[in-house]
């Protein structure tokens, strides 16, 4: 086609043409004529730098987002971070809330004449010995003193928990009232009647020297005695869960299960005199 | 046909790069005339024919694209192109300097004739305003006149079209 038009004249006669077709254009811009070929033409025109703008715009919107889902996934690392953070913190605020009410509950503790208590947490407990002795975060410093009676709270209650039987300078050993070494002069509440309470380093305990004629049932509540020389009279111990066929002429005895839930020691109040003024 | 091709892509490159993508080349409102440049280079290595026929075809397709004077830049690059056309074999435009005087001369032209054709055609309303593009302008042109030489050059290379 090039070389088909390429002699001087055809660009001479050519040029003459485009040019007569422009003069046209600018003299007559305002006919109908002109401008509907000028609308016409912007039809075959238009798109193609439509269609390159919507190019642009679609990859720069890609890198927009690709860059947004960067943002979005850091902010994502960020937010689970924070989450952890604040689950960590849920959890210590619900363990404190119940470090509160419980210690709320001791607040509330009428204490027996001339003593004080001690507030402790249980900071220690070897598997070996379960169901024997805890220790406890106080000690002779803070005012613990051997056979301090030791108690544990259970629904704004006071149970007996054990004594204290090693004192060192901030932590004092407890010995529980499940060790078999561990045998408390103990009252049927209902009656009065007395047994020795004893345990059995298992998480039940057993009550002894219960008169024949006792109208001891199941459930029945187990109550410190007068003549126990370590508790105060009158503190839950636990209640009856099964009672035993007679083994001699005068006694029966029965299993205890222990007011204290033995796997849930947290706080406890140590009782002892109070300081002389 | 090859050539059809090339002619083809080449006239939609400019309108694409001139009405679509100046704008990413336009510090301060600033943008090249790219397809006067792209004239310069056909008229430079094709000759005065063809370059008058893209002159033409660019110029009315500016003309439909803006709300210019109708047929301002179709005679324009017109004359521009078959004017560049003239000049092929006459210089050595494979040099830089060429490119660059050929491409400045052009777009000082350009702005002139824009200004003589507003004074000719143009009803009262629609004067002919001077503004700092008409000054700045033609130095830009000449900046990337250099690279656009190169990318037609490499089109026509890529195309297989012998030179004229």
């Amino acid at each position: 086609m090039e070389e088909e038009f390429s002699a001087p004249r055809r660009s001479y006669f050519t040029l003459v043409l485009l040019l007569v077709s422009c003069i046209f254009f600018l003299t007559a811009h305002l006919t109908p004529y002109v401008q509907g070929l000028k609308r016409f033409l912007s039809y075959i025109i238009n798109p193609t730098p439509q269609a390159a703008n919507e190019a642009i715009q679609s990859t720069q919107k890609f890198f927009r987002n690709i860059g947004e889902i960067v943002r979005i996934h850091q902010d994502n690392v960020t937010l689970h971070q924070a989450l952890h953070q604040y689950a960590y913190l849920d959890n210590e605020l619900a363990r404190e809330r119940e470090e509160n009410k419980r210690l709320r509950q001791m607040v509330g503790f009428q204490l027996p004449p001339q003593t004080r208590s001690i507030v402790a947490r249980v900071t220690l407990r070897e598997p070996g010995g379960w169901f024997q002795w805890v220790m406890i975060d106080r000690g002779k410093e803070d005012g613990v003193i051997i056979n301090a009676p030791v108690l544990a709270w259970v629904e704004g209650k006071p149970n007996a928990l054990g004594r204290v039987v090693e004192t060192f300078s901030h932590s004092a050993k407890v010995v529980l009232i499940t060790n078999v070494l561990s045998a408390i002069p103990v009252q049927l509440k209902s009656t009065n009647e007395d047994g020795l309470l004893e345990g059995q380093n298992d998480a039940l305990l057993n009550v002894n020297y219960l008169v024949l004629q006792s109208t001891v049932t199941r459930g029945s509540e187990l109550i410190t005695s007068p003549l126990s020389s370590v508790f105060p009279p009158g503190i839950t111990v636990g209640y009856i869960e099964d009672i035993a066929a007679a083994n001699s002429e005068s006694f029966h005895s029965a299993t205890v299960q222990p007011a204290v839930n033995l796997n849930a020691l947290r706080e406890v109040a140590v009782l002892v005199p109070s300081l002389k003024e | 046909m090859r050539r059809f091709v090339f002619y083809f892509i080449l006239f939609w490159t400019g309108v694409v790069l001139q009405f679509s993508w100046a704008r990413y080349f336009a510090p301060f409102g600033l943008a090249p005339n790219f397809v006067l440049v792209l004239l310069m280079f056909v008229g430079l290595t094709r000759g005065a024919f063809a370059a008058q026929i893209m002159g033409f075809l660019w110029g009315v397709s500016w003309d439909i694209l803006s709300v210019d004077l109708f047929g301002s830049h179709a005679l324009l690059f017109t004359v521009l192109g078959y004017g560049a056309g003239i000049l092929s074999h006459k210089w050595n435009e494979s040099k830089i300097i060429s490119q660059v005087v050929i491409t400045g001369i052009a777009s000082v032209f350009f702005w002139v004739g824009m200004a003589a054709i507003y004074q000719i055609f143009a009803p009262v309303e629609f004067g002919f305003r001077a503004n700092y593009i008409m000054g700045v302008q033609p130095l830009y042109n000449m900046l990337i006149a250099p690279a656009v030489f190169f990318a037609g050059n490499a089109l026509v290379e890529h195309f297989g079209i012998n030179y004229e």
